[in-house]
């Protein structure tokens, strides 16, 4: 946890006082009643949790269903039963068999059973069916899933795949109601709202409020402490801050993350909070279209990518709240990553930079005598622009003259989709789980959805899959270390800036609550209560 | 009779116009929303992308001709169906009946409140022409003009909770269910408004008073002994008021589409919030209906404001 300057003593006393509070915790006993209120960053409008891809939609959906398995809301770097009460798996790694809980209802007073989960992933893993998250996860591992009893489902996968229990815990492969599909067709609308989760949806009154309500009959005994959880749709930043200021809102841990700047000024408003900074799990990128001039050219891209100062970067665009360099980030999937020191000291990240820019320049005058002259596209979401003026005149450094071209959010996404660019100065990708298998099949593998430069690069693919297919944690571990160590001796289209972190903040009220590892998992709040 | 009903008449093509407009304009703007669906989630791998993205467009019916598209918008238009959301997978006519209202309620308030100070002001501003009250008026409309809405906006917003630690309530209560809560939420958004079109309507009805003031009528009205206060308020501003109304008319039009700022800002779902969402994803359906509205709004606004001429002013005769 780094503190900000102007608040260290503060947020010092603070940690003090989380980690005395922690420790009061586990012995105080869990409080019933009250409601949780929370924010979406936006409206979700459709809520179909298998189809949709916004986290709004994960967020507004997340305590009214389960998950066959999930990250432990204790401690959500591991994984723990949900509906599923255990689980199996066959000496070739190949069949996953859970064995599910008995009397769980939906929240209609229906009985779950395994064809709810055979029908939930079968609608998942249909080729025909747009399954952004879940889908995208499981279906190049799963073969099939098939019920084999009541209260038995068995999936069967193409190949041992490392990552399948960590994907189906992912908070997007909830389990839904077969009844409901088949009377709804899709789980987009309020009405079709049905889980087995800890609450139940009350209300959305769209554009503004999504309410759900204590599941009385909820399959763990005991929980959930809260009477409900209230999330209100706050769209400006200056209003989401607001309503944090005014104690409207107990828990701020999802995206956007506050600024620095939001974070004083909230430090300063309230003294019954305590303010944190976490990751996002959300990597920082600037992207190259290697199919076209000039970053066809693998010289040229390898120029940009040891002109960038990413720890300036850091300190400027993000506020200091990052971690530079680092193709995975330690934090999040622990010794996957490269070590940092390593990183640190590699082409384009080591410090000074007078090396890599003197090198920078011999490439581009080896190609470009009189330097070049390109234009460089942004989004104009967040703070893109600035980080992307940052970016130009850290180019302009090594004789490559930008111009910049911004685009509206969605026009964005259309003209990088169809590679319609030349260099994409920043663009944030989140993670959908924390499995460092994630990384490498959204963005670096040739057909990875996110690898808007199309770059190919054989080696990268035949690792990744190794390592995606690999049992052993340690041989694993090392596939991705030579993976990460590849990609940097190479000229990757997608240069990895920084992981971003933001700040955070918790009511002291609020309490049983442990942030997740990926921002979309660990919020039921099954387990959460609130302080007198 | 005659008048209103060529007035009407005329709606259709400009209706037609708007919504020809809109519906070319919106399919220019790069990204529609299967590319958005698709591409901004950049998780499938890039062969499945392309299926995705030709599934979605012949599901929404993106794949034809713009014109045969705008044929078929068209004709369910005109029998009150503007289509089925992409965002919300509802019928856009359930939208416009939930957040028009809020959105008009909301413009209403911000014209009233904007009458309620700027006329006074005005006059003040007029009767004590070149006095510190002159200038304190002319100070308060320039900022009132200068400033941007989502400037005042958040500004308003920092200080009530910096002030008072309070923050208009964040849950949306209509009028009909609470009267008194509706109003704790709306009241901040149409203030900020009225701020800032209460400035064009102080200083219109600052130079029209001043220059009534010096016709020969007030001046008789003057000598034949009347009050100040009644020639002033009797004789001149009655007669001076007349641009402003027209003026007023055209601001309310322009009310709805500037009202997206201060809906997003104080977190009132009307139409401007979703308008913005609804623009930011692509789904057609609700901008060409929301745009529509807007344009009627706009249209018969204008025409009531004509008709309010010549009932304010019986030498104004249509024909």
């Amino acid at each position: 946890m780094r503190a900000l300057p102007s608040v260290r003593s503060a947020l010092a006393l603070a940690c003090v006082i989380v980690l005395e509070a922690a420790g009061a915790a586990a012995q105080e006993k869990p409080r019933y009643g009250g409601v949780l209120t929370w924010f979406d960053y936006g409206d979700p409008g459709r809520l179909d949790v298998h189809a949709e891809s916004p986290l709004v939609v994960q967020q507004a959906t997340a305590g009214v269903y389960s998950g066959l398995i999930q990250y432990d809301p204790d401690d959500p770097s591991k994984i723990v039963p949900d509906l599923a009460e255990r689980w199996t798996v066959s000496p070739d790694g190949r069949t996953y068999t859970f064995h599910l809980r008995k009397g769980v209802k939906w929240h209609d007073g229906q009985p779950f059973s395994a064809a709810d989960v055979k029908a939930s992933f079968d609608r998942i893993l249909n080729p025909d069916f747009k399954s952004p998250k879940c889908g995208a996860a499981l279906k190049p591992m799963v073969a099939s899933v098939e019920a084999i009893g009541p209260s038995t489902v068995q999936f069967r996968l193409k190949f041992a795949a490392a990552p399948f229990l960590g994907n189906v815990a992912s908070s997007w492969c909830r389990v839904a109601a077969k009844h409901i599909l088949e009377k709804y067709g899709d789980l987009n609308t309020p009405e079709a709202q049905i889980g087995t989760g800890p609450f139940r949806f009350k209300r959305y009154e769209r554009g503004n409020l999504i309410e759900w309500e204590k599941n009385k009959d909820y399959f763990v005994r005991g929980l959930p402490y809260l009477d409900g959880v209230r999330q209100y749709i706050l769209v400006g930043g200056p209003t989401q801050l607001a309503a944090a200021k005014a104690g409207r809102i107990m828990l701020w841990d999802a995206w956007p993350p506050m600024k620095r700047t939001q974070a004083e000024e909230l430090q300063r408003a309230r003294t019954d909070v305590d303010i944190y900074q976490a990751s996002i799990n959300t990597i920082f990128l600037l992207y190259m279209n290697a199919q076209k001039p000039p970053f066809g050219n693998p010289d040229l891209r390898r120029a940009v990518s040891l002109a960038l100062d990413r720890q300036e970067l850091v300190a400027k665009a993000l506020e200091g709240a990052g971690v530079p360099c680092a193709l995975l980030d330690p934090k999040l999937v622990g010794d996957f990553a490269l070590p940092l020191e390593e990183v640190q000291k590699l082409p384009g990240c080591r410090q000074p930079k007078d090396a890599d820019l003197a090198e920078a320049k011999k490439l581009v005058e080896k190609h470009h005598p009189s330097g070049l002259d390109i234009e460089v596209a942004v989004r104009t979401v967040g703070n893109y622009v600035d980080r992307a003026q940052l970016v130009l005149a850290q180019l302009r450094k090594v004789g490559i003259r930008a111009s910049l071209k911004s685009y509206e959010s969605a026009a964005g996404y259309a003209a990088f989709g169809k590679g319609d660019f030349t260099l994409i100065a920043a663009q944030d990708r989140s993670m959908d789980t924390p499995d460092p298998e994630s990384l490498f099949s959204v963005i670096y593998s040739t057909n990875a959805g996110s690898n808007y430069g199309r770059w190919s690069d054989p080696k990268v693919d035949e690792l990744a899959e190794r390592a995606l297919k690999e049992p052993s944690r340690d041989k694993r571990k090392q596939l991705y270390w030579e993976l990460q160590r590849h990609i940097f001796a190479g000229a990757p289209a997608a240069v990895p800036v920084a992981w971003v972190e933001g700040w955070f903040f918790r009511d002291r009220k609020v309490m049983g609550y442990k942030p997740a590892l990926t921002t979309y998992d660990n919020n039921t709040f099954m387990k959460v209560w609130l302080r007198e | 009779m005659r008048y209103v009903a060529r007035r009407l008449l005329l709606f259709v093509p400009t209706l037609l116009g708007a919504s020809i407009l809109i519906f070319v304009l919106l399919r220019l703007v790069p990204g529609d929303i299967a590319e958005i669906l698709v591409y901004q989630t950049g998780s499938e791998a890039s062969v499945i992308q392309q299926r995705q993205i030709g599934q979605i467009r012949a599901e929404l019916g993106l794949d034809r001709p713009v014109a045969v598209q705008y044929v078929e918008w068209l004709g369910a238009a005109v029998r009150g169906d503007f289509g089925r959301s992409y965002m919300q997978q509802r019928p856009v006519a359930d939208i416009l009946r939930e957040r028009v209202p809020r959105s008009l309620e909301l413009a209403l308030l911000t014209i009233t409140l904007a009458f309620l100070w700027a006329v006074p002001l005005g006059v003040v501003s007029a009767v004590r022409q070149n006095t510190w009250a002159d200038y304190l008026v002319r100070v308060l409309s320039i900022s009132g003009l200068s400033l941007p809405i989502f400037f005042t906006g958040v500004l308003v917003l920092y200080l009530l909770v910096r002030l008072f630690g309070w923050l208009p309530p964040l849950e949306f209560v209509s009028f009909t269910v609470s009267p008194l809560e509706n109003l704790k939420q709306l009241i901040w958004p149409a203030l900020v408004q009225a701020y800032y079109i209460s400035a064009p309507i102080t200083r219109l009805t600052r130079s029209q008073l001043l220059e009534v003031v010096r016709q020969d009528y007030v001046r008789t009205a003057r000598a034949k002994g009347l009050g100040e206060r009644r020639v002033v308020y009797r004789h001149a501003l009655a007669n001076s008021l007349l641009p402003v109304v027209t003026f007023a008319g055209w601001w309310g039009g322009r009310l709805l589409g500037g009202i997206v700022i201060v809906e997003i800002i104080f977190s009132v779902p009307g139409m401007g919030s979703a308008l913005a969402a609804a623009v930011a994803q692509r789904d057609y359906p609700t901008v060409q209906a929301m745009v529509f509205v807007m344009a009627l709004v706009f249209l018969t606004l204008n025409l009531l404001v004509d008709l309010l001429y010549a009932w304010l002013d019986p030498r104004i005769k249509y024909t």
